[in-house]
C-alpha cells in the first residue's frame, strides 16, 4: 500500500455492481463464512438483481478448498508463485506475448482467457487473503497485486479489498495513523513517531531482545509471533490486557481481563472496508471488570504520578 | 476571567473597522463594551489584530486523509513536531496527524475550520479525529451530490422529501451544510465512467448534474440551512473546464438565498475554483481563465468563491471526485487509493508534486492568483489551498505574502516559477496589493458570514473571543517578514484563553463540533423516514440503526437548530 496505493471500495459496492468477483489466496466459506452470502457473490444487488447469477467467480488457490469448488474458474495456483501470474495477467493485459506455456501452473491459454473475462467485466472485485500476503514474495505480492488493479481500470471497473480478520486490527491502524501519521510499528523513544518496519516492529524488536518489558492488548502474540520472538516475551515481564486464555496470556506475569466491546461495554470497531461499526453495551461486565480504555486510562494516570 | 488587549491596529471588516487604534475587552469567551481594573492586560502595541482566522474549505479529518497518512510515511518526514510538555508529537506536512493539525492552525491564528467532504457512511471515522483534533472549533459537509436517494427524490421530483432526507443525513451524520463533489461523475465513477458536462446523464439513473445540483441548491434554501450548497463541479482539473464552471454557477441564479440561521446572501459557494478556472483543450495549449471566472463573481451576487491556490509543494491530493483522481493517478503514476463508498459517493487519494519548474504547475500557481487579483466582490471570495489539493494549509501565509507584495509575487513569478505564468496569465499586468483588511475579509469575515457563523469572523460585542495577534507593520512590503508574521502569531486567543503567544503553543484546549439539526414536518420526517428505513436492507451494509452518528463522539456539540416545520 504505502509503495502503490489502496484502491477499494465499501463491501456493498461489488453487491450492488460486481459482475465478476476473485478470490485471491483466500477460504471464505471458512474463514469469512458470511462473507460471500452478504456481500459480493450470492445477494441481489441494486443493479445486479440475479444476485450469483449476474456474477462470474473465479477462485486463484493451490488446493482445492469449499470456495474453489463453488467457482466459475478455478485457478488452481502452484504454491508461492503468486507473484509469478500476477505478473503474467498484467503482461498479458498490457498486450506483451507469453512465451512459456505455463505461468505457476496454469495453463497460457487460460491466462489471456481471464485477462478477458476482466477486461470485459463491468466491475471486478478482488478480494485477497493471508495466503498470498505470508507466503513467498509477502508484501510484494499485494504490490503487485494493486499495481494490476491499477492496470485494469483502464478498461473498466477495479477494486481490491484485503480479507482482513482479527476482528479490529484495522481500528489500531486508523487511530495509530491519525494520531501519529503512521499506522503500525511506531516508536516513540525519540520523543516523535518513527517508523521503520523491520527495525521498529513489535517482532524485530523482540527477536533482537531490544525491549525489556510488554505490555499486549487483545494480540495473541504467543500464537502468531516466530519462535524467538516468543523466547525474549518469556524472559521479559509481560502484561496483557485479554479476556481470554490465550497462549500469549500463558506467559504473562499479570493478566488484566478487559470487559467484551460488544457485549460488556461499547466502542468503535473498523470493518476491513474502513467503515466504522458502533458497538453497544448489551449486559454488565462482572464485578470490576473494566472497558479497555479504562484500564489503559488508569495505567497512564499511574504511569504519570511516577514521571 | 477578563482580558484586554491594549492598542493594537485592529481590522474587522464585519464592523467596518479599518486599521484603527482600538482596544478589545474580553469577558468569559465573550467580546464585550468595557471591562473591570482587574483584566489582564495584552500589549498589541504594533501589532494587528484580527478576528480568529476561519478555514471554509479544508480536508482535515476522516477516511480520506487517514488513508493518506496511511499510504505517505514519506510524508511524515517532511515535518515532525516533537512531544513538548503537554503537546503531543507528531508527523505529517501535508496530512498532519490530528494533534498537530490543530497546533498550526492556531499558530497561524485560525480557531474555526470545515472539514471539506464527509461520506456519511464514514462520519463516525470523521467524528473520531475530530476529538482528537485540538484547539479549533470544525465541522463538517457531508457529500450529497452522488446519492441515491438524493437522485430518486429528484428524478420524481419530490422536493419535500428530499429535504427531509437532507435533513435526517445532516442530523445523523453530524454535518453542517450540502457538499455536492462531481455531480453524477462520482457515481458513473463506480462504473469506471465520468459525466463531462452539466447536461450528460448518468449512468444508471434518469438524471444530470444540472438536475441535482438545481434540486440540492433549491432544497438548501427550503431548509434556510445556514452554508449555501457548497459545490466542487463537473471537470475538475480539466483543461477548458471554465465552460462548465460558468454554466454551473449560472444554473442556480435566480434561486433566492433564504438562510433561517445567518445572513449570508449567496445560494451557491464554489469551492476551489482555481481547479475549475481553466482554458485551452489540452495540456498544450493551456491557458488561463482566471480572469474571466474573478469578472463572472464580480457581476453575480448569488455566488461566493474560494481559490485553492496552488503552493508549488509535495503534496498530498484527496477528493471526492474518484474518476479525477485516476486521471491524476495517470499523470504520475506515482501511487493511487480509492474507495467508493457504497450508494453515497466515492473518494480518490493520489500524492502529487507541484514543482515550480512545470509549465503546467506554475500556470495554475498563476490562476489561483489571478483569481484574487481580479476579483473586486471582496465580500465574496476567500483564501484556501483545498488544503491538502494545492498545498498545505500552513502556506497560507505565504499566499498571503504573494496577495500583499507585488514585489514578492513578481520575484516568484519571474524568478521561481516557469515562463508559461507569465505568458499565458495575466498577473504581471495586476499592480494590486491586497490590503490588511482585504487579508482579514478573505481569512475570516466572508467565511463566517457565508457559513452563518453569526459570533465568529467578528469582533463586535457579543461575537466570541477568537482573536489572533499578528506582529506585522501595515504597510509592510517584505514577502518574507509578511510570512513569517502570519506564520507564527503573537497571540492565538480563543474564548478569552491565550492558545499561543509569541508563536509558541501554550495551552491545549479542545471544543466544539458543530452541526445542523433542521426540524421539518413531522408527517413529512416519518413518511420519509418509512422510505428510507424500507429501502435501508437493500442498499447498505452496515443496519439502519447503526448509521447514526453517536452523542459520545465529539468532545462536545454546537448544534444550530433550525425550525422549518413549515416544510409538511
Amino acid at each position: 500500500m504505502q509503495d502503490s496505493g489502496y484502491p477499494v471500495a465499501t463491501l456493498a459496492e461489488a453487491t450492488h455492481r460486481a459482475d465478476l468477483v476473485i478470490y485471491w489466496a483466500c477460504n471464505p466459506i471458512h474463514a469469512h463464512p458470511r462473507h460471500m452470502t452478504r456481500y459480493p457473490v450470492f445477494p441481489r444487488g441494486f443493479f445486479r438483481e440475479r444476485g450469483r447469477k449476474d456474477r462470474t467467480l473465479i477462485v486463484v488457490d493451490p488446493r482445492k478448498t469449499d470456495t474453489a469448488k463453488i467457482a466459475d474458474i478455478h485457478l488452481q495456483i502452484e504454491q508461492h508463485k503468486d507473484y509469478e501470474l500476477i505478473s503474467a495477467l498484467r503482461a498479458a493485459l498490457n498486450g506483451l506475448t507469453i512465451e512459456a506455456d505455463k505461468v505457476a501452473g496454469i495453463p497460457t491459454e487460460v491466462i489471456y482467457q481471464v485477462v478477458d473475462t476482466c477486461k470485459s467485466a463491468q466491475y471486478g472485485a478482488l478480494f485477497f487473503g493471508m495466503g498470498i500476503t505470508m507466503t513467498r514474495g509477502k508484501h510484494r505480492n499485494i504490490d503487485n497485486a494493486i499495481r494490476l488493479v491499477i492496470d485494469l481500470n483502464r478498461y473498466t471497473k477495479f477494486i481490491l479489498t484485503p480479507m482482513r480478520g482479527h476482528y479490529n486490527v484495522n481500528g489500531f491502524n486508523q487511530v495509530a495513523s491519525w494520531i501519529t501519521g503512521y499506522s503500525y510499528a511506531i516508536d516513540f523513544s525519540r520523543g516523535y513517531p518513527v517508523y521503520n518496519p523491520g527495525e521498529t516492529s513489535t517482532i524485530n524488536l523482540l527477536k533482537r531482545g531490544e525491549v525489556d518489558a510488554m505490555l499486549n492488548i487483545a494480540a495473541d502474540a504467543g500464537a502468531h509471533f516466530p519462535q524467538k520472538a516468543i523466547e525474549h516475551i518469556a524472559k521479559i515481564p509481560l502484561i496483557c490486557i485479554e479476556p481470554h486464555k490465550t497462549p500469549t496470556t500463558e506467559l504473562a506475569n499479570i493478566i488484566l481481563p478487559p470487559a467484551l466491546a460488544g457485549i460488556e461495554c461499547d466502542g468503535i470497531a473498523y470493518r476491513m472496508d474502513g467503515v466504522p461499526i458502533e458497538l453497544k453495551k448489551i449486559i454488565e461486565p462482572p464485578e470490576g471488570v473494566l472497558p479497555d480504555r479504562e484500564i489503559i486510562e488508569r495505567l497512564i494516570k499511574k504511569v504519570k504520578e511516577y514521571l | 476571567m477578563e482580558l484586554i488587549i491594549k492598542n493594537g491596529i485592529v481590522f474587522d471588516p464585519a464592523n467596518g473597522i479599518d486599521g484603527e487604534k482600538m482596544d478589545i475587552c474580553v469577558k468569559d469567551g465573550k467580546i464585550v463594551e468595557s471591562v473591570s481594573d482587574n483584566a489582564k492586560v495584552i500589549d498589541a502595541s504594533n501589532c494587528v489584530v484580527m478576528p480568529g482566522g476561519v478555514d471554509p474549505h479544508s480536508h482535515i479529518a476522516g477516511p480520506k486523509v487517514n488513508t493518506g497518512r496511511i499510504m505517505r510515511p514519506e510524508d511524515s518526514l517532511m515535518e515532525i513536531y516533537k512531544k513538548k510538555g503537554q503537546f503531543k508529537s507528531g508527523t505529517g506536512f501535508s496530512i498532519p496527524s490530528t494533534y498537530k493539525t490543530g497546533y498550526q492552525y492556531s499558530e497561524l491564528g485560525y480557531t474555526f475550520c470545515v472539514e471539506a467532504a464527509m461520506p456519511p457512511l464514514k462520519a463516525k471515522h470523521v467524528h473520531e479525529e475530530f476529538v482528537n483534533t485540538p484547539q479549533i472549533e470544525k465541522t463538517a459537509m457531508p457529500l450529497f451530490g452522488n446519492n441515491w436517494f438524493v437522485f430518486n427524490y429528484i428524478i420524481e421530483k419530490d422536493f419535500k422529501a428530499l429535504a427531509a432526507y437532507v435533513a435526517w443525513v445532516l442530523k445523523v451524520s453530524r454535518g453542517y451544510a450540502i457538499k455536492i463533489v462531481n455531480p453524477g461523475g462520482t457515481e458513473a465513477w463506480g462504473w469506471g465512467m465520468n459525466v463531462h458536462s452539466l447536461d450528460d446523464p448518468v449512468p444508471g439513473f434518469d438524471i444530470t448534474p444540472r438536475e441535482i445540483i438545481r434540486g440540492l441548491a433549491k432544497v438548501n434554501e427550503m431548509l434556510g440551512l445556514p452554508h449555501s450548497i457548497h459545490v466542487h463541479p463537473n471537470n475538475l482539473g480539466h483543461p477548458g473546464n471554465w465552460e462548465t464552471t460558468l454554466e454551473t454557477m449560472d444554473c442556480v441564479k435566480e434561486i433566492k438565498p433564504a438562510p433561517r440561521v445567518g445572513n449570508r446572501e449567496t445560494v451557491y459557494h464554489n469551492t476551489h475554483v482555481q481547479f475549475h478556472s481553466y482554458g485551452g483543450t489540452s495540456w498544450k495549449d493551456f491557458e488561463a481563465k482566471g480572469v474571466e471566472i474573478a469578472e463572472y463573481v464580480n457581476k453575480n451576487k448569488h455566488v461566493t468563491i474560494d481559490v485553492g491556490q496552488i503552493t508549488l509543494d509535495e503534496t498530498t491530493t484527496m477528493t471526492a471526485d474518484g474518476p479525477m483522481e485516476f486521471d491524476l493517478y495517470m499523470t504520475t503514476r506515482l501511487k493511487w487509493a480509492n474507495c467508493d463508498v457504497e450508494v453515497e459517493t466515492g473518494s480518490g487519494v493520489v500524492p502529487f508534486i507541484y514543482s515550480p519548474k512545470g509549465p503546467v504547475y506554475s500556470l495554475q500557481w498563476a490562476i489561483g492568483l489571478e483569481i484574487f487579483l481580479y476579483t473586486k466582490a471582496m465580500d465574496r471570495i476567500m483564501l484556501t489551498t483545498d488544503h491538502p489539493n494545492a498545498g498545505p494549509f500552513t502556506r497560507y501565509p505565504r499566499v498571503i505574502a504573494w496577495l500583499m507584495s507585488k514585489k514578492y509575487r513578481d520575484e516568484w513569478l519571474y524568478n521561481k516559477v516557469h515562463k508559461w505564468a507569465h505568458q499565458r496569465s495575466r498577473i504581471g499586468d495586476s499592480d494590486r496589493e491586497y490590503t490588511l483588511y482585504e487579508i482579514a475579509q478573505v481569512t475570516r469575515t466572508n467565511a463566517a458570514k457565508v457559513f452563518g457563523l453569526t459570533e465568529k469572523g467578528h469582533l463586535g460585542v457579543g461575537a466570541d473571543a477568537d482573536i489572533a495577534i499578528y506582529e506585522i507593520d501595515p504597510e509592510e512590503k517584505d514577502g518574507k517578514k509578511i510570512e513569517k508574521a502570519f506564520r507564527y502569531v503573537k497571540y492565538t486567543i480563543k474564548r478569552g484563553e491565550i492558545l499561543v503567544k509569541d508563536g509558541e503553543l501554550v495551552n491545549e484546549k479542545y471544543y466544539e463540533t458543530w452541526y445542523v439539526d433542521v426540524k421539518v414536518g413531522e408527517e413529512l420526517y416519518n413518511e420519509v423516514l418509512n422510505d428510507i428505513r424500507s429501502k435501508w436492507p437493500k442498499l447498505y451494509s452496515v443496519s439502519f440503526e447503526n448509521y447514526p452518528v453517536s452523542d459520545k463522539l465529539a468532545n462536545s456539540w454546537k448544534v444550530v437548530k433550525i425550525d422549518a416545520t413549515d416544510i409538511n
